[in-house]
């Protein structure tokens, strides 16, 4: 397996001088899910912006795709209120160039995908929360990313809403392959979406959880391995007391 | 809605008729306040040389107004891509907007030259109207989502897609209250700008005002004075029009309107 992204001895300092990630390695393989999860504050989302590139590093190396190669979804769906769905998504096409034609195809598909071939005319407050988050993972997922970034995407959605999300995207990822980092404060999700979950706390990262991927055939939130998963990710957040 | 429209036309009949009738009533001579008709009859007996002034101020207004638009938004457009341009501009801008325009109306003069006045009044009126639009623009363009110039980020988009698509887009609320407020600053410009350009150079509502002042004319001073507020109110309604045009589909402003 040839790796998609990896980190080398990363340190990121801001500008107030905090020192908001040290001495990070990490290897991420090609086709992987894996899931950042951590408390808030701990450098998770500075981590995944520092894979994109939108964060310089005081050291450390980098080896990831070109900016134009990633697909990011944010916190917030980040839609431009003033455009509809479709050019939302198919600005970052027209920006980076691509054909007219391999536009539209491509919008087409990435909307298809996430549920919302019958909304392209709609504004983005005509939608719902649920509907402007998928909007924005068609637009990452329009650029056929090798690597796709996600910085705790669903946290804003009711559960419901964030289950079935969670559902899409792990079908999304079996279909299309992609690499995909996700980062999450969440770990019943982490456990539920990665195959492995790194853990990250005060700018370090202090673990690492394999999460088996033998799912069965019903829910997986009801299977035994996903409850090991969880248990075993709380335990490297250090909640002793969760742990059977 | 109806309301809306009829409350202040029957306000407004009322008191005009009060106005008419207290001034019958009390003998009130025409030099120091004369009726609604009176005027009513001094905008029909000058109706030519009315709107002729007319067209003056508004043409004045409108190109100085068009003038503040334009080199507002492209004062802040460098401004916000150049921190440097800014820090070299802005205390010379700051000083041309809090300089009180009628001390430096006569400079102005002299310099573009009586030969030009209508210039020189546009330039009086520019200057008047020019820093709200400045201002607001420059705000506007800073108030984008940060994770939006992210994404253009991370399209590589160059400096003019990201102008183009994402920052004058979302400055345009900024934008347009910002020329709301200087149509209406455009307006006060060129009256000024007017009454400092004095006898015989200028020929717009406001000279009309101080020549018939001068002949104790006063019905003619109340309606040219009229032709002006009619002016400022529909310049002001012209925008707010534009701005409905404009945002009504997405802005959060018009939502639940």
């Amino acid at each position: 397996m040839s790796a998609a992204l990896t980190l080398s001895q990363i340190r990121l300092r801001y500008d107030n001088g905090y020192l908001a990630l040290d001495d990070i390695w990490a290897e991420f393989e090609s086709g992987s899910f894996t899931a950042l999860v951590g408390p808030s504050g701990c450098g998770k989302s500075s981590l995944l912006r520092v894979m994109a590139g939108l964060l310089p590093v005081e050291s450390g190396r980098i080896s990831a795709p070109q900016q134009k190669d990633i697909g990011f979804v944010f916190q917030d769906p980040t839609l431009m209120a003033w455009k509809n769905i479709y050019d939302n998504v198919a600005l970052p096409l027209r920006i980076a160039g691509i054909a007219p034609m391999d536009v539209a195809m491509r919008t087409e598909e990435a909307l298809a995908l996430v549920g919302l071939s019958d909304r392209f005319k709609a504004l983005p407050r005509e939608l719902s929360g649920g509907m402007r988050m998928r909007v924005s993972l068609a637009r990452a997922l329009a650029k056929r990313p090798p690597l796709l970034l996600m910085d705790e995407p669903f946290a804003a959605l009711d559960e419901l809403t964030r289950f079935k999300l969670d559902d899409d995207l792990r079908h999304i990822w079996q279909q299309q392959k992609t690499t995909i980092v996700f980062v999450t404060h969440s770990v019943t999700e982490a456990a539920y979406l990665a195959e492995r979950a790194i853990i990250m706390q005060h700018g370090h990262i202090t673990a690492t959880v394999d999460i088996a991927q033998q799912r069965g055939d019903g829910d997986f939130r009801s299977h035994p391995a996903f409850h090991q998963a969880c248990q075993n990710i709380a335990a490297a957040l250090g909640h002793k007391s969760e742990v059977a | 809605m109806v309301l809306r429209i009829l409350t202040p036309i029957i306000m407004g009949a009322a008191l005009l008729a009060a106005w008419e009738a207290w001034v019958i009533h009390a003998a009130i001579p025409k030099f120091v306040l004369p009726a609604p008709s009176a005027i009513a009859e001094a905008m029909t007996a000058n109706v030519e040389p009315l709107m002729a002034s007319l067209q003056v101020t508004l043409k004045v207004t409108a190109l100085a107004f068009l003038s503040a638009v334009v080199s507002g938004v492209t004062l802040a457009v460098l401004f916000t891509r150049a921190r440097l341009i800014e820090m070299a501009l802005y205390p010379y801008v700051v000083t041309l907007q809090v300089t009180p325009v009628v001390a430096i109306a006569p400079l102005i003069l002299i310099w573009v030259g009586f030969d030009n006045v209508d210039r020189a009044l546009i330039i009086i009126a520019w200057i008047v109207a020019f820093f709200p639009m400045l201002t607001n623009s420059v705000q506007g363009l800073r108030s984008v989502e940060p994770a939006l110039h992210d994404v253009m980020t991370l399209s590589g988009a160059r400096w003019w897609q990201r102008l183009w698509h994402l920052e004058l887009p979302a400055a345009l609320p900024a934008m347009l209250t910002g020329a709301k407020i200087s149509g209406g600053l455009a307006l006060i410009g060129a009256v000024v700008a007017e009454f400092v350009a004095g006898s015989g150079a200028s020929t717009g509502l406001a000279w009309r005002i101080i020549e018939a002042g001068n002949r104790l004319e006063i019905a003619t001073m109340f309606a040219a004075l009229a032709l002006l507020s009619v002016l400022g109110i529909a310049l002001f309604y012209a925008l707010t029009l534009a701005e409905w045009l404009l945002l009504r589909r997405w802005h959060d402003s018009f939502q639940g309107k």
